[in-house]
């Protein structure tokens, strides 16, 4: 089994070889987290569920949806919820003594930054997933204009972000006794500028604009993407010691 | 009590007294409060109804003059009626379309400065196609055709018409409102009137009439023998050999009367200043100390740290929910002046900033709750702390990014004008910088109070 060389101080320290050895963690444990979700496979099916069902009840009152705005706002709605739902699993695998064995094989940079990533790659089959169930349901006519690449860039960014931020609010929680009930209360308002820049943006792509409108809230996107990261893999090794 | 390890207690004291007397006492400067039967057609005359705000029209009567203020030109009105302090009749005669479909008025009102209502007048000529574009098109008022050179216009009864070379006057009277019997006259003083002819059948207009002096004070229609004691709007008149006195532009760089900045909607309403605003610098101060003592704690692992964070914190949160409350009371009396009082509407506006500032209290609100769900003193300070750098600077990222992105109605956003702007004597400034200094202080002060009192209960408890 691999084992990897444990780290002195939370600090991350930047040299050629260490950082092979964080990548090489990621790896392994992006691969663990997979293979997990593999093997339960209730995680992501819990949330795919969670979807289709609130979806079915905006089917159940809408029917049919042909105001472009509607359809964006309630889109991100369901996608920041579902995703709170499914981001807010992050931490549960790692209760107790597990977590504690885990951090003794990695560092905590390279769990934080597992997480996140395979938080990014759970959030874009979901929000991807999302899209479909809304175009079954409610129908794509106010998106016939979309701009496509902007919106997909926009979907791919915008759960990135979420997920990073998501992914440090669930190890906040992770640590209390009401997990579930705050991580809503602590990461929504924290998402707001996200959602906000989004919401714009969607909008802006589903009226046809391209590269030329959306342009500055694209690079407005990836600032606040990698602020939350940067920000999250600097706060995390605070976080994990008992 | 020593005085050294107060003075900074008894100044945020001093300065929010001075900010509460000074702030609620300075009287605002003169403005227009209201202007009233602003509508106009391509043509014609203009009557105006001023409702002033702490003006004495009435005892700058000698000095006031108005204009109508078009596309950057300034047509003088042609008499301007002072009936009571904060009443004014301004009357224009309009003989040329106007350029721009809105006008604003400008009244230079002597001693209470220079006073501009922003586009008040509208012109609703396409509204009222026939009677005045007929009038413009025909060529009625065209006097100035082909006797420009020996003729000027006098468009202002204020102006004192006064012949160049002691030569009499000639005046032509040319006005759609002189009927057949009206009778006109002139004054060269205030007080006496002179006959001087009476329009008949045959009279063509322009009217033109010699008369017997060279200085003309005002001049008068009536349709009886007595002269009129206020100048009737109802003529225009050119003269020949003659100069105008005091036919001027405003003069936007004269000094105005002192007093704080009166402006549209906002009027005495501009208090709220002092208070509404500085609770958000304040708060934001506090904060950021709170980042800092946040940041400390996490490197240094001092139970002190924790407890000064997170009491910097819970003041903030007053200083964040007295904001949010002098902000909707400002808001539903302003920008939402005309929704019915005791309704919803208007107490919350949809605006970048309002979003900001709960987005910032959820935030902080969410961080007292995560506090609250956690035991271990220890593990719930580092929690806590982490949390607080995290939301600090995405709280940053919300307030410094977005509002450059979105509209606002607040000023200095969304093309309105920052407070600065129209502060030009500061008599803002001093008091806003004393308030912000002062509620800071009050703050800090509130905050040594509880982290006394927590010190304390942690000791009985020990």
């Amino acid at each position: 089994m691999y084992k990897a060389k444990k780290f002195q101080h939370f600090e991350p320290q930047i040299s050629p070889y260490l950082c092979l050895v964080l990548l090489k963690e990621i790896q392994i444990l992006i691969r663990k987290e997979v293979q997990l979700e593999f093997k339960k496979r209730t995680a992501i099916s819990g949330v795919l569920l969670y979807v289709v069902t609130t979806v079915f009840v905006c089917y159940l009152s809408f029917n049919r949806l042909d105001d472009a705005a509607t359809w964006n706002n309630l889109f991100w709605i369901i996608l920041i919820f579902a995703s709170t739902n499914a981001a807010a699993k992050s931490f549960d695998e790692e209760r107790d003594g597990r977590q504690l064995y885990l951090y003794t094989l990695a560092s905590p940079q390279a769990v934080m930054l597992s997480k996140m990533i395979y938080n990014t790659l759970l959030l874009i089959v979901l929000s991807l997933f999302s899209l479909v169930i809304f175009f079954l349901l409610l129908g794509n006519e106010p998106l016939l204009r979309t701009h496509w690449p902007m919106f997909i860039a926009a979907l791919v960014l915008g759960t990135m972000g979420m997920a990073s931020i998501l992914t440090l609010v669930s190890a906040i929680a992770s640590k209390t006794s009401n997990n579930l009930g705050l991580i809503a209360i602590l990461a929504f308002p924290l998402i707001f500028p996200l959602l906000l820049t989004l919401q714009k943006m969607t909008a802006l792509s589903i009226q046809g604009f391209g590269w030329d409108v959306n342009g500055k809230y694209l690079f407005v996107l990836l600032g606040m993407n990698a602020l939350t990261a940067a920000l999250s893999f600097i706060l995390f090794p605070y976080l994990w010691r008992d | 009590m020593n005085l050294k390890k107060v003075w900074w207690k008894v100044l945020a004291v001093l300065l929010l007294v001075y900010v509460l007397i000074a702030g609620l006492l300075t009287p605002l400067k003169p403005g227009i409060e209201r202007v009233e039967n602003t509508e106009i057609g391509v043509t014609g005359f203009l009557s105006l109804k001023v409702t002033g705000y702490n003006t004495s029209f009435k005892n700058n009567s000698s000095d006031l003059n108005a204009w109508l203020w078009n596309d950057s030109t300034f047509l003088p009105a042609a008499t301007v009626i002072a009936s009571s302090g904060n009443e004014l009749t301004v009357n224009f005669y309009i003989d040329q379309p106007l350029k721009s479909r809105v006008s604003s008025l400008v009244i230079n009102a002597g001693k209470d400065g220079l006073l501009v209502k922003e586009n008040c007048i509208q012109n609703t000529a396409n509204l009222r196609m026939g009677k005045d574009t007929l009038f413009a098109n025909t060529g009625f008022f065209m006097d100035s055709g082909g006797d420009t050179d020996s003729y000027e216009s006098l468009e202002s009864s204020q102006s004192i018409l006064k012949s160049t070379n002691n030569q009499p006057l000639i005046i032509r009277f040319h006005s759609i409102q002189l009927k057949p019997g009206d009778k006109l006259f002139l004054a060269k003083t205030d007080t006496a009137r002179t006959f001087i002819a009476e329009i008949n059948d045959k009279t063509p207009l322009p009217y033109t009439v010699e008369t017997q002096t060279d200085e003309v004070l005002a001049l008068f229609q009536s349709q009886s023998n007595v002269a009129p004691e206020e100048t009737n709007l109802g003529w225009r008149a050119s003269v020949s050999t003659g100069t105008l006195i005091d036919y001027s532009e405003p003069d936007f760089t004269a000094t105005t009367a002192k007093g704080l900045p009166n402006r549209e909607m906002l009027v005495e309403t501009i208090r709220n200043l002092f208070l509404h605003v500085p609770m958000w610098f304040s708060m934001m101060i506090l904060l950021t100390v709170s980042f800092i003592y946040s940041i400390l704690y996490l490197q240094k692992n001092k139970p002190v740290y924790d407890l000064i964070a997170s009491e910097l914190v819970n003041i903030s949160l007053l200083f964040a929910f007295m904001g949010l409350a002098t902000g909707s009371l400002w808001a539903k009396f302003t920008w939402s002046e005309h929704s019915p009082l005791f309704s919803f509407n208007g107490w919350w506006v949809n605006d970048v900033k309002l979003n900001g500032a709960a987005v910032g209290t959820l935030i902080y609100i969410a961080y007292r709750v995560l506090r609250g769900s956690i035991n271990e003193e220890s593990k719930r300070g580092r929690i806590a702390a982490v949390y607080n750098i995290f939301a600090y600077i995405m709280y940053m990222v919300f307030i410094m990014v977005l509002p450059r992105m979105f509209d606002s109605l607040h000023p200095g956003n969304g093309g309105n004008p920052a407070f600065s702007q129209y502060d030009l004597d500061n008599t803002l400034r001093p008091l806003f910088y004393a308030a912000v200094v002062g509620w800071t202080l009050l703050g800090v002060w509130m905050f040594t109070l509880r982290k006394r009192i927590k010190l304390l209960e942690e000791k009985i408890l020990e």
